[in-house]
């Protein structure tokens, strides 16, 4: 009885400070997120615990996972299969469930928006999809430029921004009416790229110029194109938008860029070929999948250096991070504790 | 364009179903290395010049070249059963002897890979001997869902290993002399 009472009240201290975690930020009792990368030849995601660097799960999905995206309010997670034409919606307290979602062609990029939304890139057929994240349910087909890649939403979700690797573009698309409203040109294949926070710029990797292209995301200008260290690969910012991360797959490194003076301040050494880069919500850390080497480089977020090496799976791609504290304010304080209990 | 209904739409983008993209569903890896009887100065004598691949890699005929050992220089290498690869050079580390370049532009019908970035280095090894390591990462020749069996992954790993153990083969025996 008393052991009861106890055990009851713990829970319930446990669900306050969640309830209060998830309101108040975070701070160092509560969840770290947690690091989700898919394993494109193994056929599966692993689990990263941010807080240790630590694998706390690998689950399996279907076969070719390549790049994953996680919803604005981190309730679910999208994959996509690029060679079976398929997309994984994982959901769930804590997001390892799969529903696979037949939607065709070679779905590559993805991402969503808060309404539900979840927008594919193909580059076989030059589109973006739009999905409804629920069903699955295509909503639209949008014509792109030549072989789209990544792709991107801005923070307000107004606006996806989509590499076409092939044309040397952005194209620029708006998500009420579902149509390209502009096209920029960027520099010679560009692959992946990542908006700022509060989504003022966008910062584009061009893997054969070898470069940076910033633009402006609302008036859609060119601001200024950085040189990178060889086939920049992956690109993050900082969330005080004062720095932004950019892989250089040839060069196995990291470049670290100042946003004010557009220029690289730092290059950090990290496993061969890195590809894609996230960077934990309060800036503290960032991971990079060193696709050669099969590991993740994690640095330290203000050095730059790198901490440690985390093992990765076969063929690791791709990363998103999964943060409780950015859960919804509706989110129920139970898929809070689920995803702390691991 | 925008007017289109969806129905044309889609019938529009199936009708224009394009070619194979560089960029492909699953990259794939080899890295190849060998262990030669020689000082890395040595080896790095014979091995270090973009260019200089004729003069060691036996299934490359002929190379005509520019830009030296600059970053952007090219490379355009005769392949022995007739095929020709254009390299482009990305980073040239004369310290670490180590260079990285990738492929400009592809012949899928001799080399059935459609597009490569790839690393040559070497490191000293236990005895005064030199490791080199030959790594590539790669997309086979046809980026699509159902490449023929001349055009898929296995096609293009096989590619890529042969021409790399072909390589580090013909260098361990020109610097040694064999």
């Amino acid at each position: 009885m008393r052991a009861a009472v106890t055990k009851r009240f713990i829970s319930l201290a446990f669900l306050m400070l969640g309830a209060i975690a998830a309101f108040a930020g975070p701070s160092p009792t509560a969840a770290a997120p947690l690091l989700y990368v898919t394993n494109q030849d193994g056929a599966s995601v692993t689990v990263i615990d941010t807080a240790t660097d630590k694998t706390v799960a690998t689950f399996p999905v279907e076969a070719g996972p390549a790049v994953i995206a996680v919803s604005p309010n981190a309730d679910r997670l999208f994959v996509t299969h690029p060679d079976s034409g398929k997309m994984t919606v994982l959901e769930g307290s804590e997001l390892r469930t799969p529903r696979v979602c037949d939607i065709g062609g070679t779905p590559f990029g993805i991402t969503a928006t808060a309404d539900d939304r979840v927008f594919v890139s193909d580059w076989n057929r030059d589109t973006v999809s739009v999905y409804d994240a629920k069903t699955c349910a295509e909503l639209a087909e949008i014509k792109t430029g030549k072989s789209p890649a990544h792709l991107v939403a801005s923070p307000d979700g107004t606006r996806i921004f989509v590499a076409n690797r092939e044309g040397d573009s952005v194209s620029v698309v708006d998500t009420d009416r579902l149509q390209v409203l502009a096209t920029v040109a960027v520099g010679k294949a560009p692959f992946a790229l990542a908006a700022s926070p509060k989504g003022d710029r966008l910062y584009v990797a061009n893997v054969q110029s070898s470069d940076l292209t910033v633009i402006n995301a609302k008036g859609l200008q060119e601001v200024s194109t950085v040189k990178m260290g060889p086939m920049p690969y992956g690109v993050a910012v900082y969330p005080d938008a004062e720095r932004v991360l950019v892989a250089s797959q040839q060069g196995g490194t990291v470049s670290i860029v100042d946003s004010e003076i557009m220029a690289v301040v730092q290059r950090a050494k990290v496993g061969r070929y890195p590809e894609s880069i996230a960077i934990l919500p309060d800036g503290s850390k960032a991971y990079v999948i060193n696709w050669f080497s099969g590991d993740i480089s994690v640095l330290d977020g203000e050095s730059g250096e790198e901490l440690k090496r985390i093992e990765a799976g076969e063929g690791a791609r791709s990363l998103a991070i999964v943060d409780p504290h950015h859960a919804a304010p509706s989110a129920s304080p139970d898929s809070v504790q689920a995803v702390r209990e691991d | 364009m925008k007017r289109l209904t969806p129905y044309l739409l889609i019938a529009f983008v199936l009708g224009i179903a394009a070619p194979a993209a560089a960029h492909g569903p699953t990259p794939k890896k080899v890295e190849e290395t060998i262990t030669i009887d020689a000082a890395p100065d040595e080896v790095w004598a014979v091995a270090k010049d973009f260019a200089g691949i004729k003069d060691w890699h036996p299934g490359v005929t002929e190379v005509t070249s520019k830009g030296g050992n600059e970053v952007d220089a090219e490379r355009t290498l005769t392949l022995e059963n007739g095929g020709t690869l254009i390299d482009s050079l990305d980073e040239y580390l004369d310290d670490e002897m180590s260079y990285s370049y990738r492929l400009e532009n592809e012949d899928i019908e001799h080399f059935p890979v459609s597009f490569y970035s790839a690393t040559f280095s070497l490191k000293p090894a236990d005895g005064g001997k030199t490791t080199v390591d030959w790594m590539g990462r790669f997309y086979r020749a046809d980026t699509g869902n159902f490449p023929s069996e001349n055009q898929n992954d296995e096609a293009a790993i096989a590619a890529m290993t042969a021409y790399f153990q072909q390589g580090l083969g013909g260098l361990k025996a020109e610097v040694e002399g064999q």
